[in-house]
């Protein structure tokens, strides 16, 4: 939702990054504002998910140019704990599994993590036992799931499932999803969608990458942004997704 | 009747004496110490241990006997020991009943050609021993501490383990020390006998200036569990010279070792198990966390004879290697003369995966932690198996103590 008296809480200009010495981005402008939903949607290959690596910190794409401005500050100057802990949140296209380590020891420590960072107390066991509980019923996840190993032997969409519980817990600001929908049955998509709708309010924002419009029924954008080339090329309303849908992106390139 | 006891060490000790002579000291040409030089062994003076001992006992409450020896003497005053069915002796030179049990086992399961272990039979004058009655299966525990400490002292504790038929025990080995340059030698014979079950733990974690050898021999009768977790911790050598022989069908063997070294350490497993009886199942895991310039090393042998048909052998060596100085070398071997029997080995060498890493890191959590807690995560394989709470609780908080930079 668009909201009056918005707070600006990402803003990247001119943002060039490359991976192995290939350039992959070439000058990307993007601002985001509480309360808002932005798509970003364009072909494979066209730097959608590079971005949201770099956004997050990954250590193998390299930022040779422009800023990016998280809530009034430098988001590089952080490393990725740091940036997860100031309420920026990255759903993986592909969760790890993390055999050994159990599901809700490593929600306690990353909410934990955060919560010290935030200056909250930390909760122990039984604290959490609860927090947790209240949070699994944002994506209906059977509280088994806590027991297992981190998404070992979870479906694809149990894993993406597990993404927003990590959302849920951590509590961010903005929120990038990558290509969530990705392996998602249409009930899944339903389940997932529902939770992120639930977690967004006027305080926070989410940018949604995707290839389809699909997700888009369900999560309701205020901008949609085409990326071809590492570049946004198009910025629009919700209606863009429509046409995309039936053009492809092929005209736009064309033009 | 002790002098019975005291002429069967005697006959041991001489008998080693007279092996001796004809034994080379282990050394890299030989193939089964291709990969650690033990030569820094023999390099010392070593000088018999006196009993002295400065360290505290590491507490396993769980455990109903505790037998505390100090530089491989036992300690009676330091030990607690329940008279009953079960037989538990620290010493075996104050108990008469244990002649018959000397003679019919201590030194038949031993290799005679391996220096190490002759080694402790020459200095054999004592050694504790654990009898299980038949039937007797109340989950016992048994804790053997062995404390170690003195510039250049050697000792060798050997301890003899019968169960008879159809009993159970869990028996736990803490090997510890101070930083002085020690050398412990500890032999322990097993014997399982028929529908027996033990679990037996053994926790080497000998301080950082220490050699420890030591030298473990396992015979399984018809239908035994056998069941072993090692966790290597300590020493700036360490070996352990494992040996399971198999004396009836349908045995069932378990053996996870867990090796967490680092600085320039070397801890090396030479594992054997022989497969000479038919419908055998084996299960080895063994898995090294190196960081620094540490070395591990894994030899395991399964051999399957012509008699062994029907065996399931399983073998997997695999490796953590958390530091760019650090080093491997694993070897895992099948030796199969059986022409119907399930065998397979394997070996893996990795690094922390860095995607794993960022991901978490992507949830708020530091680096070190990233780190500590995907070390445990491998090493959780083993951890979870080992039967005793407190054990297992003190090793997790072990490593997760070794932080890693």
């Amino acid at each position: 939702m668009i909201v009056e008296d918005a707070i600006t809480l990402l803003s990247v200009q001119d943002l060039t990054a490359s991976v192995d010495g290939t350039q992959i981005l070439k000058g990307v402008n993007l601002e985001v504002k509480s309360g808002e939903i932005h798509a970003i949607m364009g072909p494979n290959g066209s730097g959608k998910s590079t971005f949201s690596k770099i956004l997050a910190g990954h250590p193998d794409y390299t930022v040779t140019g422009g800023t990016i401005t998280f809530k009034g500050q430098n988001l590089l100057d952080w490393e990725p704990e740091i940036r997860a802990r100031e309420g920026l949140f990255l759903a993986f296209q592909y969760p790890l599994e993390i055999p050994g380590v159990t599901n809700s020891e490593f929600l306690r420590i990353s909410c934990n993590a955060v919560r010290k960072h935030r200056g909250l107390p930390e909760l122990d066991l039984l604290d959490f036992g609860d927090l947790i509980n209240e949070k699994l019923k944002v994506v209906d996840m059977n509280p088994s799931f806590l027991q297992r190993s981190v998404n070992e032997g979870f479906s694809g969409g149990e894993k993406k499932r597990n993404e927003i519980v990590q959302m849920a817990v951590m509590e961010p600001v903005l929120s990038i999803l990558d290509e969530t929908d990705s392996g998602l049955d249409i009930d899944a998509l339903k389940i997932v969608s529902q939770g992120v709708n639930q977690l967004s309010n006027a305080h926070n924002a989410t940018i949604v990458i995707t290839h389809y419009q699909r997700l888009l029924n369900y999560i309701v954008p205020d901008f949609i942004h085409v990326m071809e080339g590492g570049k946004i090329i198009l910025t629009g309303g919700k209606e863009l997704a429509l046409e995309l849908e039936s053009r492809g992106y092929d005209w736009l390139t064309e033009e | 009747m002790t002098s019975e006891v005291k002429q069967l060490l005697k006959a041991l000790q001489q008998r080693a004496e007279a092996t001796i002579p004809r034994l080379v000291f282990p050394n890299t040409k030989q193939e089964e110490w291709k990969y650690t030089d033990p030569s820094a062994l023999q390099s010392i003076r070593w000088q018999t241990a006196l009993p002295q001992f400065e360290s505290t006992v590491t507490p396993i409450p769980e455990a109903e006997f505790a037998l505390v020896f100090a530089n491989g003497t036992f300690i009676p005053d330091r030990s607690v020991v329940e008279p009953g069915e079960l037989l538990v002796l620290g010493s075996v030179l104050t108990d008469n009943s244990s002649a018959s049990l000397l003679s019919a086992h201590l030194g038949k399961y031993t290799d005679d050609w391996d220096m190490l272990s002759q080694i402790n039979s020459s200095s054999c004058e004592d050694l504790s021993l654990i009898y299980v009655p038949q039937n007797y299966a109340d989950g016992t525990i048994v804790a053997l501490h062995y404390l170690n400490q003195g510039q250049h002292s050697a000792s060798h504790p050997r301890c003899l383990v019968v169960l008879a038929p159809h009993s159970r025990l869990t028996i736990v080995e803490v090997h510890q020390g101070n930083e002085d340059v020690y050398w412990a030698n500890p032999l322990t014979e097993i014997y399982v006998g028929e529908q027996a079950v033990l679990n037996h733990i053994i926790w080497q974690h000998q301080g950082l200036s220490a050699f420890h050898t030591q030298t473990t021999r396992v015979v399984q009768a018809k239908n035994s569990f056998y069941q072993l977790q090692t966790i290597d911790v300590g020493a700036q050598l360490s070996r352990h010279n494992l040996h399971v022989q198999l004396q009836g069908d349908a045995t069932s063997t378990t053996l996870q070792g867990l090796v967490t070294i680092g600085a320039n350490q070397t801890s090396d497993t030479y594992s054997t198990i022989v497969h000479s009886h038919p419908s055998g199942r084996s299960n080895q895991l063994h898995k090294c966390i190196l960081r620094d310039h540490s070395h591990g090393v894994f030899s395991g042998q399964i051999c399957v004879t012509k008699q062994g048909q029907l065996t399931d052998a399983q073998q997997m060596s695999r490796n953590l290697l958390l530091s760019p100085h650090a080093r491997i070398d694993t070897k895992p071997q099948l030796q199969i003369v059986a022409d119907n029997v399930k065998c397979a080995h394997g070996a893996t060498v990795s690094q922390l995966d860095r995607e794993e890493q960022f991901y978490l890191q992507s949830r708020g959590i530091d680096p070190v932690t990233a780190t500590n807690l995907l070390t445990y995560a491998f090493a959780g394989e083993i951890l979870q198996n080992i039967p005793i709470a407190s054990v297992r609780e003190a090793i997790v908080k072990l490593i997760f103590a070794q932080t890693i930079v």
